[in-house]
């Protein structure tokens, strides 16, 4: 086996010291269904101003604007516009003002347009002038005399296309980017499979100034950047989570060569997996140190739970077992893949250690001696009551830990956050399709679609980003055509000339306003708009597969709203997509997945307890002590002010799986009336301890949330597994009553007896009997 | 065009002065400023030897806009009132005028038949442009000695007649896409403020006349003019 063995790490040593080496991926999505993932093609590039380079007499806005025109000079079809270059929007917004209002605006747009109205609203045009501030407000006179767009915002919702939202800081800039209305930041949006890294060295290298500064935000380089982080944090961490079980191995071995060979055998099936699974995101980094410190586990004799030592691996591997029917991803390879872990874990420690341990020459110790557990059942009933009744109270308390976020420092931040407070939150933009046979008839659909859409705003999104916001399905049209017709549009745009001009106003001034309002003949069909000016911003929403046409609906941050439900006219479901959009099902349907979750966990432990025990009390005290233990962890989290999510589930139900081991171990050394070694509770609680704190220590956000509820769960699996598993086992009539108790026996205090209570000196074998066994007949 | 660290440096020899602390070595043997910077700072210590008595201010306000959207430019009378430190109305007579409200940042014009929460009014909190002038007209009445009026602008002191102040949005930035300038006319004797000239970026000009400066009312007064408002 030995030699099995060292083949298999100079094979996997040259695997990983060549070419390429050990692949990172930096995924931080691995959580998210696909179908719900933000794309990585579509980066957007932030151009800044460098506070400390601009003089003080000057502003960011030419800078800004000559960045964007070189970066669109140099990166040509892969800058695509965010928003419709505002000059040809703003042509066909005049031309088309009128049939953007839905035909029940009718009433109140014919009101509006009565002599009286018309008249009062040309009267306070004159009134606001005459305030020195009216220029500057943003109103629009030329445009909009009558403040008609009022009567959009309350029949169709804004034209929330990006540039015009008044909930942003930002307008749009001639050639479609966004421009922040405080000069200081400009947006573009990209299309590239290109590596960030040197797409933004290309930007940087055309940028004409050194005081602008550019960076990309989006899942694409986010994932570089993480990538680059973990390369950069592994060397540490590996140091960490060594340095960590050498010393709990030393403390509960004393003795260099076990704790060399045990290192080696773990150290090798986390080589293996690292080499022969996908390579590691963040989450599979933390799962891999997890596997390194819950495996030591298998370095004890574990017949303190059965003679052959399974159920406690069992208990272990099959802790993640439940989250196989969970929706994460990452969580489901995980679910079988720490099941093959642990196996491989167990079966080297069991295998091989006890074969260079042979090579080494190195004899077990005596043993040390233990501790007589005394069970308390009021203690474990107290302990078990203040946990759940704790743990049920800090549930709905728990801050929570979105599905499509994940922790990341501070200097990470930076752009992240200038982008959602002058522009928008990317994370929140989430996608409807709407397919055609053809582009046009997409853009059809989609205006079909974003008319439903529009009824989220402005309780469930802030925007419906749609070019289909412009336009109108065939039916919509003919029948605003109708409505428009009968409210005689061009004897009121008449009467409005010769009102203008009476009060003093020239009315060639207005005369987009006039003209677009009179000419019912140009119509805002989807055609006309791709064949028109808007026609490449339009292109820049066609999707790759099919004639399809995006949606971009901004919710609003709200976690805990269930996902908007649109049934079209058809009956058929607008299916809304993206990573805010799990986000939200994933908190709605979280607890009830946690319960599930947990009920699976416990169940799996309890069954390879009482399989390997055949005892019912200490199967189910094992699972009570589990969820004492997980209640428990829940109620440390509040003060420790860790949040609940996805991300940490596996870490629950790892706590779980370690309690059932600690009480599985503790209730059989009840019943069979042993002693209980520290050596056990060291090397299994502690080396938990060790992993966790090695991820606490690593300086990266989610890894330190991990660290520090496993660390924690660590010690509380330990407590709950000596403390909570045998009183209930008592409570529950077994353990010490009947034929499961053993034969009380003399004390073998004076004579020391071979340790094979912590470590495993003997091949892996079904058939060899365990010294323990031995040790419990009669 | 100077500045605002080249200002300061000018005006401080002649702020110290007015105020007493001439006699401070390091203010007083300041390096000797050019020609514009100590027009700059005598307009400043002009301005601020009226200004810096203010608590409340009423005048009397007639206001022309030229813009291409009229025939002929908008005359219009009304009443300025401030009250430090952040309130300015500007007011016109009649029902047929509007009244634009600078609390603070809040940024409101609204018809006089109206209430000034009405939501007809126009809301211009968030554009910078209305906040930078907004901001400048009413520290033009403030208590001060200037550094908040010039912050983030710049200056330029008119040759030819009078005692003019020129201010304006720092070159590339947002607000100067909409806005040129802002020009204060002081009177020479007294340093209250009698013309205020916007010139927007558009090409619209709105030239403000003051007149008939009351300083420091009692508070009635102002109240009384402020209660219609129901601020």
């Amino acid at each position: 086996m030995v030699t099995a063995w060292l083949v298999a790490v100079v094979i996997l040593l040259a695997r990983v010291m060549g070419d390429p080496g050990v692949e990172v991926s930096g995924d931080t999505q691995a959580l998210l269904p696909p179908e719900h993932r933000a794309v990585e093609g579509e980066p957007l590039l932030l151009l800044t101003i460098r506070p400390e380079a601009q003089e003080e007499a000057e502003g960011g806005v030419d800078l800004l604007l000559a960045a964007a025109s070189a970066v669109g000079e140099q990166l040509g079809e892969r800058r695509v516009p965010l928003g419709p270059p505002a000059a040809e929007l703003t042509g066909w917004l005049d031309a088309h003002a009128l049939y953007l209002l839905p035909v029940e605006a009718h009433e109140a747009l014919a009101e509006r347009l009565s002599r009286a109205s018309m008249s009062a609203a040309v009267d306070a045009l004159r009134a606001r002038l005459s305030s020195p501030i009216y220029g500057l407000s943003g109103e629009e006179p030329r445009r909009d005399p009558l403040r008609l767009q009022q009567l959009s915002r309350q029949y169709a919702g804004r034209l929330t296309h990006l540039g015009n939202g008044e909930d942003m800081p930002a307008e749009l800039t001639p050639t479609g980017d966004l421009l922040a209305l405080d000069g200081q930041a400009l947006l573009i949006e990209l299309r590239s499979d290109e590596p960030p890294a040197a797409l933004l060295e290309e930007v940087r290298a055309v940028l004409p100034s050194d005081a602008v500064e550019a960076a990309l935000i989006g899942p694409g380089p986010r994932r570089e950047q993480v990538a680059a982080d973990i390369s950069a944090r592994w060397p540490r961490l590996t140091t960490l989570v060594v340095a960590g079980l050498v010393v709990v191995l030393s403390l509960a071995l004393r003795a260099v060569r076990p704790v060399v060979a045990i290192l080696l055998a773990v150290g090798s099936v986390v080589l293996g997996v690292v080499v022969l699974s996908p390579p590691p995101g963040p989450h599979d980094v933390a799962m891999l140190v997890l596997l390194a410190g819950f495996g030591c586990e298998g370095a004890l004799h574990l017949t303190r739970i059965s003679p052959r030592g399974w159920p406690a691996a069992a208990a272990l591997g099959g802790a993640l077992l439940p989250l196989w029917v969970s929706p994460y991803p990452a969580w489901r390879a995980w679910s079988l893949g720490w099941l093959v872990g642990i196996v491989a874990v167990v079966v080297l420690l069991r295998g091989l250690v006890p074969g260079l341990l042979s090579l080494a020459r190195y004899t077990t110790a005596p043993a040390r001696t233990g501790v007589r557990l005394q069970p308390l059942r009021p203690l474990a009933v107290v302990l078990a009551v203040s946990a759940l009744a704790a743990g049920a109270w800090s549930l709905p308390q728990l801050p929570f830990l979105a599905l499509d976020r994940t922790p990341r420092t501070g200097a990470d931040e930076g752009p992240q956050q200038l982008v959602r407070d002058a522009f928008f939150d990317p994370r929140l933009v989430v996608r409807a399709t709407s397919e055609g046979d053809t582009p046009a008839a997409a853009l059809e659909r989609a205006a079909e679609h974003a008319r439903q859409l529009a009824a989220l705003v402005p309780d469930d999104a802030t925007r419906v980003d749609s070019p289909g916001r412009l336009v109108l399905p065939a039916a919509e049209l003919r029948s605003r055509q109708r409505s428009l017709q009968a409210l005689e549009i061009d004897d009121r745009m008449t009467a409005l000339h010769e009102l203008l001009a009476t009060r003093g106003f020239r009315p060639d001034a207005f005369g987009e306003f006039l003209r677009g309002a009179t000419d019912l003949e140009d119509l805002p069909t989807p055609k006309a708009a791709l064949e028109g000016p808007l026609g490449p911003w339009i292109e820049g929403y066609l999707e790759d597969e099919g004639p399809a046409l995006a949606t971009r609906v901004h919710l609003r941050p709200r976690i805990d709203d269930p996902v908007p439900r649109l049934v079209n006219d058809e009956g058929d479901v607008i299916e809304l997509r993206g990573p805010a959009v799990a986000a939200r099902r994933d908190r709605l349907g979280f607890a009830d997945g946690l319960g599930l979750y947990v009920m699976g966990q416990l169940w799996i432990g309890a069954l390879a307890v009482w399989l390997g025990t055949r005892s019912l009390a200490t199967a189910l005290a094992c699972a009570c002590a589990a969820l004492v233990a997980q209640t428990a962890l829940l109620a440390a989290m509040l003060p420790l002010g860790l949040p609940l999510g996805a991300a940490m589930l596996p870490v629950v139900l790892l706590v779980g799986a370690a309690a059932v081991v600690a009480g599985g171990r503790a209730c059989q050394s009840v019943r069979n009336d042993e002693r209980l070694h520290a050596t056990g509770v060291l090397l299994s609680g502690l080396g938990q301890a060790a992993a966790g704190l090695a991820l606490f220590a690593s300086r990266d956000p989610l890894w330190e949330q991990l660290g520090l509820m496993v660390a924690v769960g660590a010690v509380i699996a330990s407590g709950a597994g000596l403390f909570v598993a045998p009183g209930l086992m008592r409570l529950f009539g077994g353990g010490g009553r009947g034929a499961a108790r053993a034969p009380v026996r003399p004390e073998p205090e004076p004579e020391p007896e071979p340790d094979t209570a912590h470590l495993s000196t003997e091949p892996l074998s079904p058939e060899a009997p365990t010294a323990t066994s031995e040790d419990d007949a009669p | 065009m100077i500045d605002r660290r080249s200002l300061l440096r000018a005006a401080l020899p002649g702020l110290a002065s007015w105020s007493g602390l001439a006699s401070w070595p390091r203010l007083a043997s300041a390096a000797p400023a050019s020609v514009t910077d100590r027009k700059l700072a005598n307009r400043l210590e002009l301005w601020s030897s009226y200004a810096d008595r203010t608590q409340n201010l009423m005048a009397r306000l007639s206001t022309r806009r030229e813009t291409s959207l009229l025939e002929e430019p908008l005359m219009s009378t009304g009443t300025l009132v401030f009250r430090a430190p952040r309130l300015l109305v500007l007011r016109d007579d009649g029902l047929q005028g509007s009244t634009t409200l600078v609390d603070g940042d809040e940024i409101r014009v609204f018809l006089n038949t109206e209430p000034h929460d009405t939501p007809e009014a126009i809301e211009a909190d968030t554009r910078p442009a209305a906040q930078w002038l907004a901001r400048r007209l009413r520290l033009m009445f403030a208590p001060g000695d200037g550094t908040a009026l010039l912050e983030d602008t710049r200056t330029h002191v008119p040759r030819g007649r009078g005692h003019r102040l020129e201010l304006m949005p720092p070159r590339g930035s947002a607000t100067r896409r909409q806005l040129r300038s802002v020009s204060l006319q002081l009177d020479p004797v007294v340093g209250t403020i009698t013309q205020i000239v916007i010139a927007e970026a558009q090409g619209d000009r709105v030239v403000m006349g003051l007149s008939d400066h009351r300083q420091n009312l009692p508070d009635e007064d102002i109240t009384s003019f402020l209660e219609p408002l129901k601020l």
